[in-house]
């Protein structure tokens, strides 16, 4: 019995999880050792076949952290070998010198999840569909989409932030667990009637502490695969070296201020669409960015650019409009004022972090030099 | 980069010390190898590819393991990568093999029933 293709595609899968040196050096050998394994188990019984797999996932991440560790270790003692100008190895955001930009592989990863956030509403449609939902909402499959959507958006936030801790939380991961976090806090002060697919599972007043289950969730899986505090201290550090990191993080939040500003209003899905695309740029600017005021400048630019467009779309929207809800017809300049006053304000937090970077440089420059 | 140390230290970790100990009579290929390991351990350490090739990796860089053409292999089937020990790899094994067998002497010379203190 040879291997399966299916088989045989899982475990090459599993090799693109290990640092690229190693692959290009091993991948074809541990492939063909382990096709060759799993046909003489497979010939010995299921049980035995199964073993095979069982053994390799659960060395998995052992070796995974090992392999990186010593990939690191290996760049480092290339690094501290290398007097060329521009090689800035694996430190990036150390210092106010220009490094290499990320892979358009990494930068998509960081821009993924604006790029991502306008197809849910057809992920929501579709599971809507399959549910049998049909006609005017809302209906029971109304509710059941809405919670298999925040499921699958939960898991996928929950598989992302494993995969970076376990990775040394990369550049690219940040807006992943910024949004994780603050979604976890919005959804703490949530009054949830706890339904799931329509069967009451307990009245739930607010989640509480309960919003920060999946992210203890994150932390007991990653510490467990890694056995180590190293990506811990391997995030501190890049946080210490390069303060855009959380503005990063704090840029994934954007979305919900944004959109909560057309809420009550007739703004198209197209419209709507357009504004997570809008950051998506900035994030992938970001990304493909070298420098500290360059990232800073994209995460800024990816805001001013979007909040501007929603001003403007807004007060137009609103130009002499009186709304059931409203006491008198809006009043454009004070609303464009506000909006104006809003945005300052989310820029000021998004750019907040500069703070570390501002104390990074004092630090850098109260310290005494040593001689070589 | 390869260093040349003789000795092993901290000594060899079990699975080391038996995919050295596999090649000591000639080279072999990764699935020989891992099939020879199984052996001499009596079954007790079966190793997955990706603990296999992490050893390898750092046999190779220490110097103590060489690359070369697996000596049995088939026309049939495509070329495989085989392993063997290199000279100083294998003194670093022998040092190793000295080692154990001095504790295993020390553990025979010293009464291990119950109450020995």
């Amino acid at each position: 019995v040879k291997a399966s293709t299916t088989g045989r595609r899982a475990y090459a899968l599993l090799l693109r999880l290990y640092p690229r040196h190693f692959r290009s050096e091993f991948a074809d050998e541990m492939q063909d050792v382990f096709e060759s394994a799993l046909d003489e188990a497979a010939g010995l019984g299921f049980a035995r076949a199964a073993g095979v797999w069982l053994r390799e996932l659960r060395d998995l991440p052992v070796n995974l952290v090992r392999e990186r560790r010593w990939d690191a270790a290996a760049g480092v003692r290339e690094a501290s070998m290398s007097v060329g100008p521009g090689h800035s190895g694996r430190g990036e955001g150390s210092g106010p010198a220009a490094e290499a930009p990320a892979s358009w592989r990494e930068s998509l990863a960081g821009a993924g999840l604006f790029l991502l956030l306008p197809a849910l509403g057809g992920v929501y449609t579709a599971i809507y569909v399959l549910l049998g939902g049909q006609g005017p909402r809302p209906s029971t499959q109304y509710e059941d989409a809405g919670s298999m959507l925040l499921a699958l958006i939960v898991a996928g936030l929950i598989a992302v932030a494993c995969y970076a801790w376990i990775h040394s939380f990369p550049r690219w991961s940040f807006p992943y667990l910024g949004f994780g976090l603050v979604f976890s806090l919005l959804m703490s002060a949530v009054v949830s009637s706890a339904t799931i697919l329509g069967h009451q599972a307990g009245r739930v007043e607010q989640l509480l502490w309960r919003a920060f289950v999946p992210a203890l969730s994150v932390a007991v899986i990653s510490l467990l695969a890694t056995r180590s505090l190293q990506p811990l201290r391997q995030l501190a550090g890049d946080v210490w070296n390069d303060w855009t990191r959380i503005s990063f993080a704090l840029y994934a939040m954007l979305p919900i201020p944004l959109l909560l500003r057309f809420d009550e209003t007739h703004a198209n899905g197209l419209l709507l669409a357009g504004f997570p695309l809008l950051l998506g740029l900035g994030a992938l600017s970001y990304m493909r960015s070298t420098r500290t005021w360059q990232r800073a400048a994209s995460l800024a630019g990816g805001l001013a650019a979007s909040w501007l467009v929603a001003t403007a779309w807004l007060t137009a929207y609103f130009h002499g409009r009186q709304e059931p809800w409203m006491s008198a017809p809006t009043d454009v300049y004070r609303m464009a004022a506000a909006m104006s006053g809003a945005g300052a304000v989310l820029m000021a937090q998004l750019l907040a972090p500069a703070l570390l970077g501002l104390a990074h440089w004092g630090m850098h420059r109260l310290r005494p030099r040593h001689s070589a | 980069m390869r260093s040349s140390g003789l000795r092993p230290d901290p000594p060899l970790s079990e699975a080391t010390f038996y995919i050295m100990l596999s090649m000591s009579p000639g080279p072999k290929h990764g699935y020989a190898i891992l099939k020879e390991v199984r052996l001499l351990s009596d079954g007790r350490l079966v190793l997955s590819t990706g603990t296999l090739y992490g050893a390898i990796k750092r046999l190779l860089e220490q110097g103590w393991i060489d690359r070369t053409e697996d000596p049995r292999r088939d026309h049939t089937v495509r070329r495989r990568q085989a392993y063997a020990l290199t000279h100083s790899g294998r003194r670093v094994l022998d040092a190793e093999t000295r080692r154990l067998q001095t504790m295993v002497r020390a553990a025979g010379l010293q009464p291990l029933g119950e109450g020995s203190m």
